[in-house]
């Protein structure tokens, strides 16, 4: 699932590590999320939304069936 | 939601569980050849059992990896888990069959270290995939 993370920290000129910390998660996790390596859970997802003052469909971009 | 920040280190985890098999291991060669020479008892029986004991230390320190770890780091253990178990589970059918053909019996105390070890070795194959 694509993700627009990286350009939302970058918006809010914060690192990873800021991110990070505000999400209780390592920066390693942080890194694969904005790499498409991982996609994380509900609860993390809604956190992230929550951080960025955002609703969670304008985070993540769902695979359509065309995609697949 | 707890918003505590794990303090996951592939590192610290390898030197923990290092530390921890290298005490089982020192603990079990020094007892297990020593358990022939002693007269059946309670002696014995703790004797055979020493290893046992150092073995906690392995998993306390996989329980502690496991707990400083987030969503993510979980995961790639559990798969790492997964694929350590099928590989050596698979290599014991092998050698199970081997062992019609006179192939040597592997002690029963060495299987769940092996295992382990195969979960070890599977780390850095899984978290290449979250890289």
């Amino acid at each position: 699932m694509e993700n627009l993370i990286k350009e939302l920290r970058k918006a809010e000129k914060w690192s990873q590590q800021d991110l990070a910390e505000r999400l209780g998660v390592s920066r390693q996790t942080i890194n694969a999320i904005e790499r498409q390596r991982y996609d994380p859970s509900l609860e993390l997802a809604f956190k992230l939304a929550e951080v960025f003052g955002q609703p969670i469909e304008a985070l993540f971009i769902p695979e359509t069936k065309d995609d697949a | 939601m707890s918003n505590t920040i794990p303090q996951f280190s592939t590192k610290q985890y390898f030197f923990e569980l290092l530390g921890a098999f290298a005490i089982y291991t020192a603990v079990l060669f020094a007892t297990i050849g020593r358990v022939g020479d002693v007269a059946p008892g309670s002696t014995k029986m703790a004797l055979a059992l020493a290893p046992v004991f150092p073995l906690i230390l392995v998993f306390l320190a996989i329980m502690r990896a496991y707990k400083r770890s987030d969503e993510m780091h979980k995961r790639i253990l559990k798969e790492a888990f997964a694929m350590g178990a099928i590989i050596f589970g698979w290599l014991l059918i092998i050698l199970g069959f081997a062992e019609n053909g006179g192939a040597p019996k592997i002690p029963m105390v060495f299987i769940a270290p092996l295992l382990i070890g195969f979960w070890g070795l599977c780390m850095p194959i899984v978290l290449r995939r979250y890289k």
